[in-house]
């Protein structure tokens, strides 16, 4: 029934102002069944575009071409009721910044009911039981408490388990769960890494982060996106033990485990890409060929895709 | 500086006093309306006394050039004063409400056509046209309400459609989006309840805009003829020389009684702004100064 997720020549262009801004970049991605694929990148780089590119929850003036299909339909060409509908239940979403991603003026258990009176059909007391047992499910203890509680009365760790909780009502075989550890404290971040990893078991997930050590935790093959194109996808062990490309080195090598070594200046803005190798004025290797020309991204070795000269 | 003494005299007072004033005043027009009958002692058309009798104990504030007793009509003609102003804020909130939310939430194409029809909506000159309307269609009070409502609904339409143009663009309406619950649902069950506060005190000043309007259409002569109003009353008076008579206790009560719920509404107004923004709170002004 489900054979993951396609995403071929994917192009994401808005206007902001008089400038165009071209986020996505012929982006080409596959995450089969089961599978959980690590988005990783700097802030700004466009992995929040590409998972509401996927969810089609852009602005409708936004310019999207390529396609995308989801176990077998295709997102990009159905109606917008068809996608209503696909929402939260084929592919759900934890969308950034779970503090204002909740409706501060409505409890937390109204807020869960509703995904559930909408993907289950439940209502009442049949609701009001399967948000206990979603927020149990998701680690919050005593429920049946904490599910009259409003958004501000819950730490952040807390409200993030209820926004995987309202992502899970209806029971959806792909997620997206765009930076979910974003601010919050270690320890708090590694009991959310290790519920996502509970939850995605039988789930194939797009995990956005730019915390490399929570993807290595999480993820099966990762992808490295800067200034709106895919610059290396391998499997996790390849990406740590081998990266291929100067950015995705630079990453590894700007861990804290690696030795906090940052990498030297900033990308270029998504509203004036270079028309070389989009990394040349920040990379150490970088060569003539690289500030004129575009590289393209190639199978380097078997399943391990690079978007750089030095291995051509 | 007159205008810093000014405000600095202002934080001393308490909006709360002037809502529930107002309030007061409102609350006690609403139950004269309604308790009408039982508050006069003719009814409003019946010709029950001398033709431009004085105020006296039979007839407190004696009796128009019909003979009909003016206390009775202007205590019945609460109602109709009160029907246009309220009704016709309902119908224009709500047509403001429903085509602002849409236009805030769903942004783009569909804000650019609604704007441009409310800016075109609030170019036509709303008491001139609802004048002609009314000589030509006679409408009733209701109609006359509805016609003003739909007139006046962009007014309100543009405040919560920059409203809900904001708050459509907060995380959590996005993440609604993403549950998969629709558009209507949304609107109605996330989007409303957070402009509640300011339908509200639009809701009141548009109640007081429409009352006045609603006098004036009757002063012009062009009310419904088979309602006593206000604003026919002082028509009346004017035209049957009261003024001439220096007949003060009849053109004079039903002036002052509009004056009288318009600075009512204007205060509840006044007041639920406050609550409704901090801001305006003087203990703000303080902590802040």
């Amino acid at each position: 029934m489900s054979d993951g997720l396609r995403i071929r020549g994917l192009e994401v262009t808005f206007m902001n102002g008089q400038e165009k801004v071209r986020a996505v970049n012929s982006v080409d991605l596959c995450i089969h069944s089961g599978e959980k694929l690590g988005l990783i990148g700097e802030t700004g780089c466009g992995k929040t575009i590409l998972g509401m590119a996927i969810m089609r929850l852009l602005n409708p003036d936004t310019l999207i071409r390529g396609q995308i299909t989801c176990n077998g339909t295709s997102i990009t060409s159905i109606s917008e009721e068809e996608m209503r509908q696909m929402r939260g239940r084929e592919i759900a979403m934890i969308i950034q910044q779970s503090l204002t991603s909740l409706n501060p003026v409505i409890t937390v258990g109204r807020q869960i009911a509703e995904a559930v009176e909408l993907h289950q059909g439940l209502s009442g007391r049949e609701a009001r039981a399967e948000v206990i047992r979603l927020l149990s499910e998701v680690g919050i203890p005593d429920p049946e408490i904490r599910l009259d509680c409003y958004p501000h009365e819950f730490s952040g760790g807390m409200n993030e388990r209820v926004m995987i909780a309202m992502a899970l009502a209806g029971n959806p075989s792909f997620l997206i769960a765009d930076e979910p550890t974003t601010g919050l404290d270690t320890t708090v971040k590694n009991r959310i890494i290790s519920l996502l990893k509970d939850i995605s078991h039988e789930r194939s997930m797009l995990f956005i982060t730019h915390d490399l050590a929570a993807a290595a935790e999480i993820c099966d093959r990762i992808a490295v996106m800067y200034c709106g194109e895919i610059v290396e996808c391998a499997t996790t062990e390849d990406i740590f033990r081998a990266p291929l490309h100067p950015y995705t080195q630079g990453l590894l090598a700007s861990m804290p485990q690696r030795g906090l070594r940052p990498i030297r200046g900033t990308g270029p803005s998504l509203a004036a890409v270079p028309p070389g190798c989009r990394f040349c004025n920040r990379c150490r290797e970088s060569r003539d060929c690289c500030t004129t020309e575009h590289p393209e991204l190639r199978e380097k070795r078997k399943g391990h895709y690079v978007r750089c000269f030095l291995y051509d | 500086m007159a205008w810093q003494i000014l405000a600095s005299g202002w934080d001393l007072m308490d909006r709360e006093i002037f809502f529930r004033a107002g309030l007061a005043i409102i609350g006690s027009a609403m139950l004269i309306a309604i308790f009408a009958p039982f508050l006069t002692a003719y009814a409003p058309d019946e010709f029950c006394g001398m033709p431009l009798s004085e105020p006296s104990s039979d007839h407190l504030l004696g009796t128009n050039d019909l003979g009909q007793d003016i206390f009775s009509r202007l205590i019945y003609g609460t109602r109709a004063t009160l029907i246009i102003g309220f009704l016709g804020a309902l119908i224009g909130v709500a047509t403001g409400t429903l085509i602002g939310t849409v236009a805030g939430y769903y942004g783009g194409r569909t804000d650019e056509v609604i704007s441009r029809f409310m800016d075109v909506m609030m170019t036509i000159p709303a008491f001139p046209l609802l004048l002609v309307l009314s000589v030509l269609l006679s409408p009733g009070i209701y109609v006359i309400s509805l016609l003003m409502g739909l007139l006046g609904g962009s007014h309100s339409g543009r405040v919560i459609r920059s409203q809900v143009l904001s708050i459509a663009e907060t995380n959590h309406i996005l993440g609604s989006r993403a549950l998969g619950l629709s558009d209507a649902y949304i609107m109605a069950r996330h989007i409303l309840p957070n402009i509640m506060p300011l339908i509200t005190v639009k809701y009141v000043f548009s109640a007081q805009a429409f009352m006045l309007m609603g006098v004036g259409l009757g002063f012009l002569g062009i009310g419904d003829v088979s309602v006593i109003d206000w604003g026919q009353m002082i028509n009346h008076a004017y035209s049957s020389g009261a003024f001439a008579l220096g007949m003060w206790w009849w053109i004079g009560p039903p002036g002052l009684a509009v004056t009288v719920l318009s600075i009512g509404l204007a205060m509840i107004g006044f007041g639920l702004e406050e609550r409704l923004n901090p801001r305006l709170s003087h203990r703000n002004v303080e902590a802040t100064a």
